[in-house]
């Protein structure tokens, strides 16, 4: 079997996710930090908002993970599209920039998840796993704000602004 | 030679490279990058501009890579002092920020190099190479600018 057939494989038995950051050094962290979790797997990566949306088009993902900005479109452009085009898919939003500048679009753009890089490799596995439960429980369509800086976490690290529709 | 000393000889030779930057992930994907070149490797890694004097003495740094954007600090403020006090190592700033902002400023407080995160890694790569032959990096846009 060559290596990306055993990916491929290993990939297919875990949750399948899609990271679109345009920051290569990002994209190269959270591939290895996520690759290293037994019930995880990064199968796809896109560095800007019409390769995420082609790739999503051909290959099944549980989950995106996405920068809040990517090259050439406004905050939150990627999650929108993904929004439109897989209404289902949880979407986990990464930022730069402190929570507070951007909750607010984060909330209008109605995102389901929302974390700063800051805190990302001590936080990403728990998100990640926050959301596979989400699924498990078959929650679609939930609006989650979750703040996992520092000093605005609550005991379990996230923080419900608002929880809406499930099946 | 046992694999340890083959390890511990390899790294003798490679380059030395600090990375300042508040996001522990970007710190990490940099070290990742960096490290999977074989004559180069991530000797010391900050969060923020506290012990940055010290970790270039006691690391023997070849190379600082710094942010602008940092928790006690900037990046241009840090890179004034690091260079007063060693004006022969090469500095060679990696931001999110615009290069028309911050550029220029950048290269008054004595930094050889200005690079976004956006850049593909082949291009950060080829940036710290061009920033240890001496030659400084900055994008073709900035460079018509300056």
């Amino acid at each position: 079997m060559s290596g990306t057939e055993q990916e491929g494989r290993i990939c297919e038995k875990k949750l399948r996710i899609l990271i679109a950051d345009g920051h290569p050094a990002v994209r190269r962290a959270l591939i290895k930090l996520i690759n290293q979790s037994n019930n995880f797997a990064v199968c796809l990566e896109a560095d800007n908002v019409p390769e995420a949306l082609e790739t999503l088009n051909k290959q099944h993902v549980d989950m995106a993970i996405a920068d809040i900005s990517l090259k050439n479109q406004h905050t939150g452009a990627l999650a929108e599209k993904i929004r439109l085009q897989c209404p289902s898919l949880p979407v986990l939003i990464l930022s730069m920039e402190d929570e507070a500048l951007y909750a607010e679009s984060v909330s209008v753009t109605d995102q389901k998840e929302y974390i700063v890089k800051k805190n990302a490799t001590q936080k990403i596995t728990k998100a990640i796993q926050y959301i596979q439960t989400l699924l498990n429980n078959r929650f679609l369509g939930f609006t989650v704000l979750v703040s996992i800086d520092s000093g605005t976490i609550n005991d379990t690290g996230f923080k419900h602004k608002e929880l809406s529709g499930y099946r | 030679m046992n694999e340890k000393k083959e390890k511990q000889q390899q790294e003798k030779t490679r380059t030395r490279i600090l990375v300042v930057d508040d996001h522990d992930i970007v710190r990490k994907g940099l070290t990742l990058l960096i490290n999977q070149e074989p004559d180069l490797m991530v000797c010391a890694e900050a969060e923020n501009g506290e012990n940055v004097l010290e970790l270039i003495e006691n690391k023997q740094v070849d190379l600082a890579i710094i942010d602008i954007s940092l928790n006690d600090t900037d990046g241009i403020e840090l890179t004034q002092k690091v260079k007063s006090r060693y004006p022969h190592l090469p500095v060679l700033i990696l931001t999110m920020h615009n290069e028309a902002i911050y550029g220029q400023k950048a290269f008054e407080a004595g930094a050889g190099g200005y690079i976004k995160k956006q850049e593909a890694a082949e291009t950060i790569i080829t940036a710290i190479r061009l920033m240890l032959s001496s030659k400084g990096y900055t994008s073709v846009r900035m460079a018509e600018e300056l």
